[in-house]
């Protein structure tokens, strides 16, 4: 995007007559804002998504009535309810941190927003580190999750966040191992770059370049389920036995974040999965027929897919299972795999 | 060795049960909803659906077996006997032989069991399939069913007495016009000149009869 708003610059007398700084600085606000009507949209479609494949899968309608059609205005109506609710701090919370927590936690997925290339080249940052960039800033989410939890004051959230802690830290380690097998194959970390290595065809993709990237694929998508707390990982929130884990206590507007960053994550580990395994915006025959958004949204909207089929499938695992497969089963297999992955380069140099 | 053996074939077992239990809910998504649309459209209630009680309180006979039947007490019912007086008779025949100025029933405290709809003589207390029992003030759930019988015995007896008042002009009426037409016929005969008195009398006499008998015409 930077090259967009250097020609937009050097195209209108307007901008050229104000100071660098400032165009600049229009600039980052208009595609934060971007990033922020996106990531929205995202989570709205994905909540009214979730419930349509919940109510199916029970043998039920879901959402019908609200906006005519397929009940597609609930979540819009959803959230204005929420942003109109009443917005409570216990007594006894921590209110300074009570009050950031949320933001903490929207920002950590927006952030992670404008380093995702939707298309060749469609990026807003286009970052040389990107995929180091979304695994360090998305591991920040869980700050604002322990600080909502501690803050709060109730022996539920308090809970939540620690769990929330022990998990997605030690997820963290899987879903790095998992990557970087296809970053030592593409030899860069900028997802553009690795999104127009996979061009070509469905055998370029790197999930189907080796064996060893298949299995990390697989485990790839197990642990990034468990850092953004998705059943069967979704400890922190555990509502049959936290209440509602981390956001118990809170209400309004401040749930309205935690849920739209909870929804919004389903929308980067996918795209994430797509970019790194699944051919970016690429299509699956040697040539492009769609448009590369198409094909990326595509697959994204079938991961998200696959990740709510799977919450409605499987049952929560108990807190020893959970550190059970990321330590023992998860962490070494993907140890394992990012070996074979160098051993396949030494062996078969230049494939 | 099975230790390594059973770690492998845990994860195995792990990813092919996930496939089953999806393959399982992945049928279910393609099956036709179990639920209804509520509002819209609605249960064919059974038959003998037990919901919130009705009474039609023309055929009861304040025989109090309801009240007794129920095991919460929550029909309440005052009857008065007002010696041969008589209300009248049920749909079914029955004498109605005493005044029943309360007949309430608390669906607050109702646990629609239906034994009291099964002793009632006249089946004039029944369960309806009304099932949205759910009101506003809790007070709507105190049915309230007694006639206020004096009045509706009043307004019987006024149609009543109208009846017989608009009948009895009836007749006046009639009789009046067989009198003339009776005293008609007797000028006439008069003017014959054969036995005036007689005619005349037993002209009065037929009277009623034919009036009777014109009856269903004049109404
Ligand atoms: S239905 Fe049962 S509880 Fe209700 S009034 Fe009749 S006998 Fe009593
Ligand atoms: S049993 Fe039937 S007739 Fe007797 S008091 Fe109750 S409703 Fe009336």
């Amino acid at each position: 995007m930077k090259e967009w708003v250097d020609g937009l610059v050097e195209g209108s007398s307007l901008l050229q007559s104000l100071p660098i700084e400032v165009s600049y600085f229009l600039a980052m606000v208009f595609f934060s804002l971007v990033a922020v009507g996106w990531m929205a949209i995202c989570a709205l479609f994905f909540v009214w998504l979730e419930r349509k494949v919940s109510a199916r899968i029970q043998s039920r309608l879901g959402p019908v009535y609200v906006g005519g059609r397929f009940g597609w205005a609930q979540t819009p109506a959803d959230a204005l309810k929420l942003l109109m609710k009443e917005d409570l701090v216990p007594e006894s919370a921590d209110r300074l941190l009570f009050n950031i927590a949320p933001a903490i936690a929207f920002m950590a997925t927006l952030l992670t927003f404008v380093a995702i290339p939707i298309g060749n080249g469609l990026v807003i940052a286009d970052l040389d580190i990107g995929i180091f960039f979304i695994l360090a800033v998305s591991s920040l989410g869980v700050i604002g999750i322990i600080m909502g939890g501690w803050a709060s004051n109730s022996k539920w959230s308090l809970y939540g966040g620690m769990r929330a802690a022990s998990q997605i830290v030690s997820y963290e380690i899987p879903v790095a191992l998992s990557l970087i097998g296809v970053v030592m194959i593409a030899g860069t970390l900028n997802l553009v770059e690795i999104g127009r290595g996979q061009a070509g065809g469905i055998w370029n993709w790197y999930l189907f370049k080796s064996p060893f990237l298949f299995a990390a694929g697989i485990v790839y998508f197990i642990a990034a389920l468990a850092e953004v707390n998705r059943t069967p990982f979704d400890l922190p929130e555990a509502e049959s036995e936290l209440v509602s884990g981390y956001n118990t206590e809170y209400s309004g507007m401040k749930f309205a974040f935690f849920f739209l960053a909870e929804f919004a994550n389903l929308f980067v580990i996918s795209a994430v999965a797509v970019v790194m395994f699944l051919g970016a915006w690429n299509s699956f025959l040697p040539w492009q027929i769609l448009p590369g958004p198409i094909w990326f949204l595509g697959k994204v909207f079938f991961l998200v897919l696959v990740i709510m089929w799977l919450r409605w499938t499987l049952p929560r695992l108990r807190v020893d299972q959970l550190m059970h497969t990321c330590w023992k089963v998860l962490i070494p297999i993907s140890m394992v795999l990012l070996i074979g992955v160098g051993v396949q380069m030494w062996l078969f140099p230049g494939n | 060795m099975s230790a390594v053996k059973k770690y492998f074939s845990d994860i195995y077992n792990s990813m092919a049960t996930v496939l089953v239990g999806m393959a399982t809910t992945g049928r279910t998504a393609f099956r036709k909803p179990v639920t209804l649309e509520y509002p819209d459209v609605r249960w064919e209630l059974p038959e003998r659906y037990r919901g919130i009680l009705h009474n039609r309180i023309e055929d009861c006979i304040g025989c109090l077996a309801c009240a007794r039947a129920c095991p919460v007490n929550c029909i309440h019912i005052d009857i008065v006997k007002r010696g041969k007086e008589e209300y009248g008779v049920t749909s079914d025949g029955t004498k109605i032989t005493q005044w029943i100025p309360r007949f309430d029933i608390d669906m607050s405290l109702c646990m629609v069991c239906g034994l009291c709809t099964e002793p009632c003589p006249t089946e004039c207390l029944t369960m309806t399939k009304e099932y949205e029992l759910a009101v506003h003030d809790k007070h709507d759930m105190y049915l309230e069913f007694a006639l206020d019988r004096d009045k509706v015995m009043a307004e019987k007896a006024e149609a009543e007495k109208k009846a017989a008042k608009e009948k009895a002009a009836r007749e006046k009426a009639e009789k009046e016009a067989a009198a003339k037409k009776a005293a008609a016929e007797a000028e006439a005969a008069g003017k014959e000149g054969a036995e005036p008195e007689k005619p005349a009398a037993d002209a009065e006499a037929d009277g009623k009869p034919g009036s009777e008998e014109k009856k269903p015409d004049a109404s």
